[in-house]
């Protein structure tokens, strides 16, 4: 029996119960629209923490340190050394301290960082009010200074476009580790001039060029960020770097530990749809057998006629394949469209509420094929009882008793 | 297909059922040979078939009577290889058609036999041309092929405005048509018929049997056919009569 008539019979076959048919095509559309919301509700989260952590050039960065090594420092030696490696094409530096600010009569204690504009660049601190760090420290009387909002706030708050190109003083801790006598060292009182304020308002922190700090008698870096000339190259870079004995981070890994939570997240959201979609399955199971009940003449008839069984067969099997084919296909559109609603009806608040509109929802075309499949796979394992049992049909018997 | 070569020796032959004309060089058209058939319903065993002796000839008009029960439907469906004998065999030609299995029998009837029912059996969801033409779909032929057969013979038998109507809503007598067109759709080289008017007025049953008179005697088709019936007991050309198994007469038809 060739295809055409194949599908031709199926198809007739399924419309001559048009209810029952968008009955059991309702059960499968609402399954695997559910897993569709679902996973492309993880899918989306995925990609948003994602992007956090990878906007800009993150994966062209490795971020290297002394680990808590006694031996190996990261001192301006091993920083021209790693420089040095053919694939790095550039380096930024920052030292980590401790400040205490000063306003009249209040202190704060506030993260006091040694960096330069390109560090700040790179680690997604963004300057919302003036300007970055200065290249050179050569042509200022007192240090430049980018403060967080919070440090702001510590100073009396409101508009941060005021407090550019004002004074503050600050009491500076260096830890012995950074120190190249190895000593604790303080330096009270010291004023720096604001000329940049931070978008992040999450710590009160103090950002000023590490050569301010270098001239104080800072020897050891607390961390660097190296630039490479070619991201493929990676693990070599990272190999060479780790073998002057310093420590390496890659985005790289960090993707892969998002990925592994969100796989998790994936498959407990997917169980859900799965559960949706297996009810959805025995409804069609159901239809499908009864269905056979209902045209066992048939069956014996085309038996008796000489179609051969593996042909019977089919006729249950592409039936049941159309169900699982269309539910799923439809399933598919109303999965995307249920996210389309939930994504505006979410942005929306999110806009109302002062945030950004973001994609809370994404579905990669691999996983709609994936969807595809699974619910071809769906039909074909529903259909195969009912077709196996119609194969076994005794045509004389039927026509005799039935 | 599997051929097993045809036994030499002659039928043991009970006296009754085999034609004593000469058979030429070619075989019969179907051969039977000590055929038994025994089934159990329940805890009795019911013997259906005791060994039958039966040859069938191109151009026969065969016509199977008896009372229910006495295994004439049994006879026709091992002949039909629809049913397997529990001993005998049953040639087709030379061909042993139970040597093959039971799709290559079913590609075999396809082919070569057509087979009308006491009731009309329809696919509810094909109209009445695309049922007729069923036996050549699923033989593998084109849909449009096997539609033009089909209206072709439903035409020949004064069916064709029925073509396009659902085949339960035809009349019993047009469903009978309509399955005798089936049956000859293929072009078969035999028809067998299980009581084919046991559901029909006497008028659409005698036009049904006036059918299947012109297409033996006009058209030379070989027929079988399995009655009850007395009113048509004199039609054909050769009769044989069976009781609780066996075959207790066999007749030529004088008329002819």
């Amino acid at each position: 029996m060739n295809k055409k008539f194949l599908f031709k019979l199926a198809y007739r076959n399924l419309m001559a119960h048009r209810l029952r048919t968008v009955l059991t095509l309702l059960g499968i559309l609402i399954g695997i629209s559910a897993i569709v919301f679902l996973v492309s509700f993880a899918f989306g989260l995925e990609n948003l923490v994602t992007e956090q952590v990878t906007r800009g050039d993150a994966f062209k960065l490795i971020d290297v340190g002394a680990g808590n090594s006694q031996v190996v420092k990261l001192n301006q030696e091993t920083v021209d050394r790693a420089a040095g490696i053919p694939n790095v094409k550039t380096t930024a530096l920052i030292i980590n301290a401790g400040a205490t600010a000063k306003n009249q009569d209040k202190t704060l204690d506030v993260a006091f960082y040694g960096t330069s504009a390109q560090y700040m660049d790179w680690s997604g601190w963004k300057i919302r009010w003036g300007k970055p760090l200065p290249e050179s420290i050569e042509s200022e009387s007192s240090g430049s200074i980018v403060v967080s909002q919070k440090y702001l706030d510590f100073l009396g708050g409101g508009d941060p476009e005021q407090y550019l190109g004002k004074k503050t003083t600050l009491d500076i801790t260096l830890s012995k580790g950074l120190m190249k006598e190895n000593k604790n060292k303080v330096l009270a009182d010291r004023e720096f001039t604001i000329v940049g304020v931070l978008q992040d308002n999450a710590n009160a922190a103090v950002n000023t060029n590490y050569q301010n700090l270098i001239s104080e008698g800072v020897a050891n870096f607390s961390q660097m960020k190296v630039e490479l000339a070619d991201r493929s190259q990676v693990t070599a870079t990272r190999q060479q770097i780790e073998n002057l004995g310093l420590k390496t981070q890659y985005v790289g890994d960090t993707v892969n530990q998002i990925d592994q939570v969100f796989s998790i997240f994936k498959i407990i959201l997917g169980g859900f749809g799965l559960i949706a979609l297996a009810v959805a399955a025995l409804g069609m199971f159901n239809t499908l057998t009864i269905s056979l009940m209902e045209r066992i003449r048939e069956v014996a008839l085309m038996k008796v006629l000489g179609m051969r069984k593996k042909d019977i067969r089919n006729i249950f099997i592409t039936e049941a394949i159309f169900l699982g084919t269309f539910g799923g296909l439809i399933g598919i559109l109303l999965g995307y469209l249920e996210s389309l609603l939930a994504n505006s009806i979410l942005n929306q608040i999110a806009i109302s509420a002062g945030g950004e509109a973001v994609n809370i929802f994404y579905l990669p075309i691999w996983f709609i094929i994936v969807v595809v499949l699974f619910s071809l796979l769906i039909g074909f394992l529903t259909g195969l009882y009912p077709a196996r049992r119609a194969t076994r049909i005794n045509a004389l018997d039927v026509m005799r008793y039935e | 297909m599997n051929k097993k070569e045809r036994s030499k020796e002659t039928p043991t032959s009970k006296g009754v059922g085999v034609p004593t004309e000469s058979v030429g060089k070619k075989p019969p058209l179907i051969t039977v040979e000590n055929l038994k058939k025994s089934f159990r319903v329940g805890k009795n065993k019911v013997r259906a078939l005791r060994g039958v002796d039966l040859k069938i000839e191109k151009g026969d008009f065969l016509l199977i009577y008896g009372p229910s029960g006495c295994g004439k439907t049994t006879l026709l469906n091992i002949i039909a290889g629809l049913d397997t004998p529990t001993a005998g065999r049953l040639f087709y030609r030379d061909l042993d058609l139970f040597t093959l299995d039971e799709d290559s029998r079913g590609i075999f009837r396809s082919k070569r036999m057509g087979i009308v029912h006491q009731l009309s059996n329809w696919v509810r969801s094909l109209n009445t041309i695309e049922n007729v033409a069923l036996p050549l779909i699923i033989e593998g032929k084109k849909e449009s092929e096997a539609i033009k057969h089909a209206k072709s013979i439903m035409s020949d038998l004064k069916i064709g405005d029925l073509a396009h109507q659902l085949p339960t809503q035809l009349s019993g007598g047009q469903q009978q048509k309509a399955e005798i067109a089936r049956a000859l759709v293929s072009k078969p080289q035999i028809i067998l018929a299980d009581e084919p008017t046991g559901d029909l007025d006497t008028s659409s049953a005698d036009e049904i049997m006036g059918l299947l008179d012109y297409l033996n005697k006009q058209l030379g088709r070989t027929i079988v056919l399995v009655t009850h019936n007395p009113n048509y007991a004199s039609m054909g050309t050769r009769k044989i009569e069976m009781q609780d198994g066996v075959i207790t007469k066999s007749t030529c038809n004088t008329n002819e």
